[in-house]
């Protein structure tokens, strides 16, 4: 049980740590791969054709591929590990559930385009919840494009008991 | 595919609800995309190993169907500019998981036709499992010919 033993006083000082970046090709076999796995037929995400009726000009991501990409960090084989996005500041107890996300979206993901991800630990704190005494891990994810042009945004909390 | 405009949307309205009926192979391909390999959303014995009946649904990908039912309502000429939900409850795979929404508010800011909604996903007992937020912006019928 010593990991049980960190206490919240030594996560603290490491609120700010950021993750490695994380860049992914906006390409077709990825759209493609999560259009199948969501169920989401929308021409937008692979017909180039229609695509160049609407105003995008040509295919776009859907935005809802970032609630995929949050936690697409170096694949982890250790049985029973999850998926954390900023992995350097691993969380001490037993239980993690996922709280909650919030996303913004300035611009979309054209295909072709070249995505980088960055994520911090923006704050950890401790609550009373359902199951005694929880950790909360707040994390944020900035997105940005191969121009440089911040493309979103995102927030998700976990909660660790 | 047909679009709304922000003329045709009042406060209150339900949006088009869109039901999904994820199957345990959509979820593999999801943890194999996405990185989320955690058993429980795959494996029967680990999943009863920690508490749960079997395996539930990601909840990135209950998120994910809330954003295609907006996708869906805005059409290529509207746009998802916000997102929230909370993962309140669990979901399994192999049953309904109906995805609704609800028009709270529609103002004009900056130029935009911005519309508020509440979001969410509802298991076939009808709880709300996945509440959320969303914002988007629509076109007008005045901008488009």
């Amino acid at each position: 049980m010593a990991k049980a033993s960190i206490t919240l006083n030594e996560l603290q000082p490491k609120i700010g740590t950021a993750a490695e970046p994380i860049k992914f090709g906006i390409e077709q076999g990825l759209i493609s791969s999560f259009v199948q796995a969501v169920g989401d037929s929308n021409p937008l995400w692979q017909d180039e054709e229609y695509a160049k009726t609407t105003k995008h000009g040509g295919i776009i991501a859907p935005p809802w591929l970032l609630c995929a990409l949050i936690t697409a960090s170096l694949p982890d084989s250790r049985p029973g590990s999850v998926p954390l996005p900023v992995p350097e500041v691993p969380p001490p107890r037993q239980h993690i559930l996922d709280g909650g996300e919030e996303w913004e979206f300035f611009l979309p993901m054209r295909l072709g385009d070249t995505i980088t991800s960055r994520s911090k630990l923006a704050n950890v704190f401790e609550r009373e919840g359902r199951m005694g005494k929880m950790l909360f891990f707040v994390y944020q994810t900035s997105y940005t494009n191969q121009r440089g042009e911040s493309v979103a945004r995102s927030s998700s909390t976990l909660i660790n008991y | 595919m047909s679009q709304v405009f922000y003329e045709d949307v009042s406060e209150g309205m339900e949006i088009p609800p869109l039901t999904k009926h994820p199957t345990t192979r959509q979820l593999v391909m999801w943890a194999g995309g996405s990185g989320d390999f955690y058993e429980i959303h795959y494996d029967k014995d680990f999943a009863k190993s920690q508490g749960l009946d079997g395996v539930i649904v990601h909840g990135r990908l209950k998120a994910a169907f809330i954003g295609q039912l907006i996708t869906d309502w805005v059409g290529t000429e509207g746009s998802l500019r916000k997102l929230t939900c909370r993962y309140r409850g669990m979901d399994v795979p192999d049953q309904d998981i109906i995805v609704k929404g609800k028009v709270t508010k529609k103002y004009i800011k900056d130029g935009d036709n911005c519309v508020e909604l509440e979001v969410w996903t509802e298991n076939p007992k009808g709880e709300n499992t996945t509440p959320g937020t969303a914002v988007v912006v629509l076109p007008s019928r005045s901008q488009i010919p």
